[in-house]
C-alpha cells in the first residue's frame, strides 16, 4: 500500500493531508468543529467530483451530502497512515455515483423536445454544439468504471496509480479503462467528422 | 528505451498531456518524442481527443451548475449535513451506542435460544408458585374449573 507522504496530492498541499487526518481523528471523538471545518474545505471537492458523474445538479448535491455524512459516522475507520483523506472522499463519492447509476433512471426526453434554434448562431457553431452535446452524452454513457477513470485522470487530475486506489483496482486496470473510454469517445468522433464531410 | 508500440499504449490510454503519464516513463517518452515522427504524430492525435473531452467537461460542468453559485450550494450542504448528523451522533457516540448489541451479537444463536426459553420458564413457574402461595382465601378449590370461561349467551337473547 502507498503511504501518503509518498504521493504527490493532488491539491499538492501535504500540509492539507496533515490537517484532513487531524480533523478527521477530531471529528471521530465527536468535535463537531472539526467535521464542520472538514465539510467546508472538502465539501466543493465532493460536489465538484459527483457534478462530474451525477446526472443533474440536484442528484450531485445529494451524493456529496450522503459522503460528508458517511464520512461524519466513519471517521473512525479512517487510517491515514494507509491512504490520503482526499482518497478517501473520491472512492466515497465515486461508489455513490456508481450505485446512483445502477437505479434505473426516468425516461429521458426525446432528442426533437427542445430543438436547436438555427436563427439562434451560424451553422458553424451549431455543427460544434452538437458535436460536443454528442461527446458529453457519450461520455455520460460509458460504463462505470471508464466513466470514473476518465474523470479522476483526465478531469480531477489524478494520475493513474492515485485512480488506481480510489477505484481499488490495478494501475494497469486503469490504463485499460481509459484506452477502452478513449478507443469509444474517437469512434464517436470520428463518425461525427464523416457525417459532417458527406452533409448529413 | 521505450518501444513505439508501449508508446502508442500508455498515449492511448493517458493522451497528449505527459504530465499524466506515470512519473518514471516521462523522459523515455520525451527522447522517443524528439526522435520520432510517428511518436509526434500519435501525440498530435491523442490531443486532438484530449481537447475534445476538456470540453465536454467543461461544457457539462457549465450545465450542472448554470444560473447557481458554487459558494449557495456549499451553504445548502453544510446545512443539510448539519441538520442531519447534528443528532445522529459522532462515530465514537455510535460506538459506545451499539457495544451491547455487538455483545449479543457475539453470543451463538442456539445458546441464546436455550438462555430465553429457561428464562421464561423460571418466570413461569414463579408465577405459579407465588399465585399459590398468596392466593387470597376462599379461592374456588377446583383451579381448573375457576379459570374456564363463563359460556357466551348472545344466542339465548
Amino acid at each position: 500500500m502507498v503511504r501518503e507522504d509518498d504521493i504527490q496530492g493532488c491539491d499538492g498541499h501535504s500540509e492539507d493531508i496533515v490537517d484532513a487526518a487531524d480533523l478527521l481523528a477530531r471529528s471521530a471523538r465527536g468535535d463537531r468543529r472539526a467535521f464542520d471545518e472538514i465539510v467546508t474545505r472538502y465539501g466543493p471537492v465532493a460536489l465538484r467530483v459527483a457534478a462530474r458523474m451525477a446526472p443533474d445538479r440536484q442528484s450531485a448535491e445529494d451524493i456529496a451530502q450522503e459522503a460528508m455524512v458517511r464520512i461524519w459516522r466513519r471517521a473512525d475507520e479512517f487510517d491515514g497512515r494507509r491512504a490520503r483523506f482526499t482518497t478517501w472522499l473520491y472512492r466515497i463519492v465515486v461508489n455513490l455515483c456508481i450505485d446512483l447509476r445502477r437505479r434505473p433512471q426516468p425516461v429521458a426526453l426525446p432528442p426533437d423536445f427542445d430543438p436547436i434554434d438555427p436563427s439562434a448562431g451560424a451553422a458553424e457553431n451549431i455543427e460544434v454544439d452538437e458535436r460536443r452535446a454528442a461527446l458529453i452524452k457519450a461520455i455520460e454513457e460509458l460504463p462505470s468504471g471508464q466513466r470514473a477513470a476518465l474523470m479522476l485522470v483526465y478531469e480531477e487530475g489524478l494520475s493513474g496509480a492515485e485512480a488506481a486506489q480510489v477505484l481499488g483496482v490495478s494501475t494497469k486496470a486503469v490504463e485499460r479503462l481509459l484506452a477502452r473510454a478513449r478507443a469509444r469517445l474517437r469512434e464517436l468522433l470520428a463518425a461525427g467528422h464523416r457525417e459532417s464531410e458527406v452533409g448529413i | 528505451m521505450m518501444t513505439l508500440k508501449r508508446f502508442r499504449k500508455l498515449a492511448e490510454s493517458y493522451g497528449a498531456d505527459l504530465l499524466r503519464w506515470p512519473h518514471q516513463l516521462r523522459p523515455q517518452a520525451r527522447a522517443l518524442l524528439e526522435s520520432s515522427a510517428e511518436a509526434r504524430g500519435i501525440m498530435a492525435r491523442a490531443r486532438e481527443l484530449d481537447e475534445a473531452i476538456e470540453a465536454a467537461g467543461s461544457a457539462r460542468s457549465e450545465n450542472v451548475w448554470s444560473g447557481d453559485r458554487p459558494e449557495a450550494a456549499l451553504v445548502r450542504l453544510r446545512n443539510t449535513v448539519a441538520a442531519r448528523t447534528g443528532a445522529a451522533g459522532a462515530s465514537a457516540a455510535r460506538t459506545s451506542g451499539q457495544a451491547p448489541v455487538r455483545v449479543a451479537r457475539s453470543i451463538p444463536g442456539r445458546v441464546r435460544w436455550i438462555g430465553l426459553a429457561t428464562a421464561a420458564g423460571v418466570a413461569i413457574v414463579a408465577g405459579v408458585t407465588l399465585g399459590i402461595a398468596y392466593a387470597p382465601a376462599g379461592t374456588h378449590p377446583d383451579l381448573l374449573a375457576a379459570l374456564q370461561p363463563e359460556p357466551i349467551q348472545l344466542l339465548n337473547d
